[in-house]
């Protein structure tokens, strides 16, 4: 495919990019490219013109401030995947990060971009909702946080930049899995686990519509214990239409397969938090 | 056309030695030139309007607006081309009589070079625009406006031959291209019916499309001084392609076209097809005064390039109660796409047919296949082409019949093995098998992949929440097209011999060229190593042109695995030729009788007296002065050959595929493969090696997630690699490999196909595997691709 005509700017600041993204019908953010170049060409995705921010060094890089990470959006999912303080305080990202496409785009791809990435189901924003995080955005009125359920949910605003993703660091009591598309290693089924005081928080992605935080089955699995049986009978007592066909394969195949990955994610942050 | 020279070493008793690639190195670093990189001065780029829907008759064509656009030079339709004929299909089941010229060469339904009436399949080109750059001319297709008239759509080969299907082609009343048989019916139908056992399956061999890393490509360049055309394009058989463009398509002298293959990133079979663009791109060429060149894109390719398998099978074996096979039998309904492809019927027919006994003595055979027009791209060849269909359904049929009869299925193969003293070995369908020794390759396959252990793994499998499967598969894969006359009498029209020349410098370095076309074997390493073998010299001293039918001795390009067994030995034969002058002439410099001429390591010496001798450097240079040489003995050293076998030759081997499958996904792994194949003698292990792993990869792929899907509008769902898996190395194990030796009675070198052998059994392998996981479930059978999905249902009690 050839890609349309576009313009392309490369943004001195945040403030020009977010000045840029005001005064432009069809601008968009480049960050890794990864999902946006791909869909430019086979004309999924729509831009007059691109905004390139890859070099803006503050949204990048992985800090710890008491209780809470913050991820700068144009960290890579490869140094998601690698970053110690991920790793030990968000083990479900850090692992969601590792299970993303291959080396390649992992170099390049960003965590701006996949919890932005509304064309297909991707690894980071089921791993983000189960860890509780909140995404910062900027916009031409400051900067203000939401949820990454509100993220998945709706996406980035427009005329908003999302600037980082804030995760408590809470241990090693969560976990991420997934069924990859034999394809694209898109997510068929990606759940995600963190198992907190207050029960476990659980979501799924490629089941559902979108990444959702599935409250009714946490409701039904809280003080466990987190056997598969029940995980799977608490699955099953979700509304049918919860879960949609995605290519190939059927919702009732999906639901279950969300229940089995979930099952599988909560074995394994109860197994790493007992120890 | 490929020119390398690689690295030195020692000379003599080379062949057989694994050598690198000499074309590694510039594949590697990207200096290997393909078409698209060919920009020759005031090169125009053409784009092609395909069709957007899958049957429909065209009412109009409006381009009158893509004319306008900025850069554009010119758009076309079939109304620019009515004096250019279709293209030729030229291997029909039915044989050649009927259809040597005059023209049609080839079958009812031939396709043009752009359809003006009716559209047939999701691509048909309907015209093209040629423009300054690659955007304009995609943007002046942008701008056709093209009125259809919606008609129904078939796309499965079965219901396209039923009552009341939509006709594709006026010309072939019920969309039947051929109904062809092999074997004998009614002693098959008879041995069947008084069978022990029976067991029957209905198969689905599903479409998969060819992905080569390189897309197709053509640049056509006309001469008008000269009157002369040049092709260049992404080709397996450059003189082919020169044979039925001049000839047969564009009615030019056969000498005014030359045909140009730069290096070709990989074809599994589909660019030995002649295609549209590689006609219109000369025909443009010469009506604009400039270079024309044209480069596909994936969802291109996946939507014009030939497709594979396709084959909906009702297959029956026949045996006794304890494990002798009495007769096999399949009706096959073989999906040809749209139009006939070059070859496309006589891969759905004759290779698959004939070879459906496979490994087995089975005293009674039938195959019988329904050939049918759909609206789908057109079938063609896949690496392991009609083999692996024949394999799939033998080896899926025994694995049935072991259960049925409660039998190991390794002891039932054991006891149906063509035995060692019965080769040439005829199997009933219009093959004879030249040599094979199947046990031995048989057991070692069983004993490398530890087929006693099944049961403990099986078990400990279990206790990990998984189901451990083994299938065996084994095949006898036709390679060596191939003998020209006995392939006229398949329907070829065409020579399927081979041929190389030979050409040794003043200097002493050689220079080999050989009419086939590598799309990525090596053949540049191999051909010198036969060459430098034979004279006795090091294969660094050789060089090896090929691709440029100018440069290059007729030949029949590179497809069915034929190089080494085919050009190979015609390479051989004619260093044997030069070999023997150089014995005859090293006589007159050696001042001796030839019975005292001893030839080693490339030179010549008095039989006792090495102090009387000339080395190669020195007889080249005395040859090319032909100095003192008697009338009888011509000066220079350049000698060809056109090598014919007597007839094809059978490689053949046993793989072993262990799978485990997840208990609750129903999610398939493939945890071991084991490969023990024979291609008698081999030229290169570690090239042959990397053959073998590629082919086993590329028949895991069907087995696991390749699918080329048609809605019930004839839209290829799976038109792009996002929609179309093809496995990646994560997806396989390390396999297992090791080869038997049967050399070939049928070619100087004791050569065998090789490069697509190993695609043939893995199919079969990995689905006997999983339905052998799935045993206590009753499960008899599961289509490809396993899908964890398909698997899960019967996991879950669906089992049919």
């Amino acid at each position: 495919m050839i890609l349309t005509d576009f313009d392309y700017a490369r943004a001195a600041s945040l403030e020009e990019a977010l000045t840029l993204l005001a005064g432009t019908d069809g601008a968009r953010v480049l960050a890794g490219g990864q999902s946006l170049l791909p869909g430019l060409r086979t004309g999924a995705e729509k831009a007059r013109l691109l905004i390139d921010v890859r070099h803006l060094a503050q949204l990048r890089g992985v800090g710890q401030d008491g209780g809470e990470l913050r991820i700068g959006a144009l960290t890579t999912l490869a140094e998601l995947a690698a970053d110690p303080l991920v790793r030990a305080g968000a083990p479900e990202l850090a692992a969601a990060a590792r299970a993303n496409g291959d080396p390649q785009v992992r170099n390049l791809g960003t965590v701006g971009g996949n919890l932005a990435a509304t064309e297909r189901p991707t690894d980071l924003p089921v791993a983000a909702i189960a860890a509780g995080a909140r995404a910062e955005l900027a916009g031409p009125g400051g900067t203000r946080t939401a949820p990454a359920e509100e993220l998945a949910a709706s996406g980035v605003p427009a005329g908003e930049v999302l600037t980082a993703l804030l995760v408590p660091a809470a241990g090693a009591a969560a976990a991420f899995e997934k069924t990859a598309d034999r394809a694209t290693r898109y997510p068929v089924c990606a759940a995600a686990v963190r198992i907190t005081p207050d029960g476990p928080r659980i979501a799924v992605t490629g089941a559902t519509p979108r990444a959702l935080r599935l409250r009714g089955v946490e409701d039904r699995l809280r003080g466990g214990p987190y056997t598969t049986t029940a995980v799977l009978a608490a699955f099953r007592a979700e509304p049918r239409e919860l879960f949609v066909p995605g290519r190939g394969t059927s919702a009732e195949y999906l639901g279950h397969l969300a229940g089995v990955l979930t099952a599988r994610a909560l074995a394994r942050a109860a197994a790493h938090s007992s120890a | 056309m490929t020119s390398v020279t690689g690295e030195s070493t020692t000379a003599g008793g080379v062949l057989g030695q694994p050598l690198d690639s000499r074309e590694d190195p510039q594949l590697l670093r990207g200096e290997a030139v393909y078409v698209a990189d060919i920009d020759l001065p005031g090169t125009a780029h053409m784009a092609i309007l395909g069709s957007p829907v899958a049957h429909a008759r065209i009412l109009s064509i409006d381009t009158s607006a893509a004319e306008r656009l900025p850069g554009v030079l010119k758009v076309a339709t079939a109304a620019d081309f009515t004096d250019v004929m279709p293209l030729p299909c030229i291997w029909i089941p039915g044989g050649v009589e009927s259809h040597f010229p005059p023209h049609p060469y080839g079958l009812p339904g031939a396709r043009p070079v752009l359809t003006g009436d009716t559209v047939r399949h999701v691509g048909d080109p309907i015209a093209v625009a040629v423009a300054e750059t690659p955007r304009q001319a995609a943007a002046a297709l942008a701008a056709i406006s093209v009125e259809y008239e919606p008609l129904p759509v078939v796309t499965r080969a079965d219901e396209a031959l039923a009552e009341g299907a939509p006709q594709l082609h006026e010309a072939v009343p019920g969309n039947l291209n051929a109904y062809w048989t092999c074997g004998d019916q009614e002693r098959t139908d008879s041995a069947i019916a008084r069978a022990e056992v029976t067991v029957e399956l209905d198969l689905v061999n599903q479409r998969t499309i060819n992905s080569p890393i390189e897309p197709r490509g053509a640049v056509g360049d006309y001469n008008a001084a000269t009157g002369e055309y040049t092709l260049y394009a992404s080709t397996q058989g450059p003189h082919n392609h020169r044979f039925l463009l001049s000839a047969l398509v564009l009615g030019i002298p056969f000498n005014k076209l030359r045909v140009i293959a730069p290096t070709v990133g990989g074809s599994f079979g589909t660019k030995g097809y002649l295609y549209p663009d590689m006609a219109l791109v000369l025909l443009l060429s010469k009506a604009l005064g400039r270079p024309v060149k044209w480069v596909d894109t994936r969802t291109g390719l996946m939507n014009s390039t030939v497709q594979g398998r396709d084959h909906r099978q009702h297959v029956t074996l026949a045996g006794t109660r304890d494990g002798r096979i009495t007769a096999v039998r399949c009706t096959s309904y073989a999906n040809l796409g749209a139009y006939p492809s070059t070859i496309g019927p006589g891969v759905a027919t004759a290779l698959m047919g004939r070879s459906i006994t496979g490994m087995y003595e089975i005293p009674a055979a039938f195959c019988e296949v329904y050939a049918a027009f759909t609206n789908t791209v057109s079938l063609g060849a896949q690496r392991g082409s009609g083999r692996a269909e024949a394999a799939f359904l033998m080896e899926r049929l025994v694995d049935r019949y072991a259960a049925e009869i409660g039998m190991d299925p390794a002891e039932v193969r054991r006891r149906n093995l063509v035995p060692k003293e019965k080769f040439p070995y005829d199997n009933g369908l219009g093959w004879t098998y030249d040599s094979g020794n199947y046990a031995p390759n048989f057991e070692r396959a069983l004993e490398l992949a530890g087929y006693a252990d099944m049961p403990a793994r099986k078990a400990a499998a279990r206790a990990r929440g998984k189901r451990l499967g083994v299938g065996i598969a084994t095949y006898v894969a036709i390679c060596g097209v191939g003998p020209s006359t006995r392939m006229s009498k398949e329907g070829m029209l065409g020579g399927t011999w081979e041929s190389a020349n030979i050409r040794v410098h003043p200097t002493g370095e050689v220079t080999v060229t050989v009419g086939s076309a590598s799309t990525g074997q090596s053949h540049g390493t191999v051909f010198a190593m036969v060459a430098a073998d034979e004279l006795g010299i090091d294969p660094a001293q050789v060089q090896v042109y090929e691709g440029d039918t100018l440069k290059a001795p007729y030949g029949q390009g590179t497809y069915g695995s034929r190089s080494y067994s085919m050009a190979a030995p015609a390479v051989a034969l004619t260093a044997r030729k030069i070999k023997a002058k150089l014995i005859r002439a090293g006589a007159v410099f050696l001042n001796v009788p030839e019975d005292k001429v001893v030839y080693e390591n490339g030179g010549v010496h008095e039989a006792g007296n090495p102090e009387n001798a000339k080395t190669f450097s020195e007889l080249a240079m005395a040859m090319w002065y032909g100095w003192g040489l008697p009338p009888e003995i011509e000066p220079a050293l350049d000698e060809t050959t056109h090598f014919d076998p007597p007839d094809f030759n059978y490689p053949f081997g046993t793989h072993v595929a262990v799978v485990e499958i997840d208990e609750l996904t129903g999610e398939t792994e493939v945890v071991d493969y084991t490969a023990v194949d024979d291609a008698g003698n081999i030229g290169n292990p570690k090239i042959v090696n990397g053959q073998i792993e590629g082919s086993i990869v590329h028949g895991l792929g069907q087995a696991l997630m390749e699918a080329a899907e048609y809605d019930e509008n004839g839209i290829l769902l799976s038109s792009d690699l996002t929609h179309y898996a093809l496995p990646r190395a994560a997806d396989v194990p390390l396999f297992t490999l090791d080869r038997t030796v049967t050399p070939s009675p049928h070619n100087p070198l004791g050569a065998k196909g090789a490069g697509e052998i190993a695609t043939v059994p893995p199919a079969a392998a990995v689905v006997n595997a999983v339905v052998d996981a799935l045993a206590d479930l009753g499960v008899q059978h599961i289509d490809m691709p396993l899908t964890p999905e398909k698997v899960w249902r019967v996991l879950e009690g669906g089992a049919r």
